[in-house]
């Protein structure tokens, strides 16, 4: 079986408690394990943090769309906004290994978000990021 | 996240309960500044209550432990749960610092 659904968010923090809700109860509905739920979770977080933050540098109200699809076999997340380009997979490995007082602060969230997922695809589409998260749930 | 703090013998202890992302981790840096500003050096992380961490609350960890080394200090965090060991692991934050299963632990590995 599958399950669909659009979430129109606004570039927002304050929208994170919310995305963070529907996705533990799909999840639940969903038979998704706990684990699984809060990884899930994590990447989401830090992708909406990340548009949210970062893709529209003037302020202003934005909005953009988070589609999930759940079946048996994966959880896709498609995330679509029309902010600043950005392509998440081109981003820098952030140094895992550097000693201490060489460790620089960013990167860390994509970073965990290609860690997370089985896979993270790009496009840049009719002025559009497009980014669609997979991860394989059998 | 709330903070609460206690004083074990030099050892400062700060009890994280929450989720350790912007705000949370907003709230670490700017008491850990303070701490250090009074001139405490051992700092106990108790993480027992902590339920969530994020890239926000992972780099307030690295400055605070910055911050610290930078001051000749020492931090242990105690009572991490495998799930945030998890996401500490991937980050390549493990090898940064030093870890104790409890609270105990830690404040028996500061030195006397």
């Amino acid at each position: 079986m599958t399950e669909q659904a659009t979430l129109i968010l606004k570039n927002d923090l304050s929208e994170l408690e919310s995305v963070i809700s529907f996705v533990s109860d799909l999840c639940v509905r969903n038979s998704i394990p706990a684990e699984t739920a809060r990884d899930l979770n994590l990447a989401l977080d830090e992708m909406i943090t990340n548009v949210a933050t970062h893709a529209y540098p003037v302020s202003g109200e934005h909005r953009f769309t988070l589609q999930i699809t759940v079946s048996n076999e994966e959880f896709v997340a498609r995330i679509e906004d029309d902010g600043v380009e950005f392509n998440p997979t081109e981003h820098p490995i952030p140094e895992l290994d550097a000693p201490l007082e060489k460790r620089k602060v960013g990167g860390l969230g994509i970073h965990l978000v290609r860690q997370i997922m089985t896979s993270v695809e790009y496009q840049r589409v009719a002025g559009k990021n497009v980014v669609t998260l997979r991860k394989k749930l059998t | 996240m709330t903070l609460s703090e206690e004083k074990n013998g030099k050892v400062s202890v700060l009890g994280l309960s929450g989720k350790l992302d912007i705000e949370g981790g907003k709230m670490l840096v700017e008491r850990m500044t303070q701490i250090l500003a009074g001139g405490e050096r051992q700092i106990l992380l108790d993480f027992t209550d902590i339920t969530y961490i994020n890239s926000a609350g992972l780099r307030a960890l690295i400055l605070v432990a910055k911050q610290l080394a930078s001051s000749g200090g020492m931090l242990i965090l105690a009572g991490v749960s495998d799930s945030n060991q998890k996401v500490l692991n991937i980050s390549g934050l493990a090898s940064i610092f030093t870890f104790r299963p409890t609270k105990a632990d830690a404040l028996g590995s500061f030195p006397q």
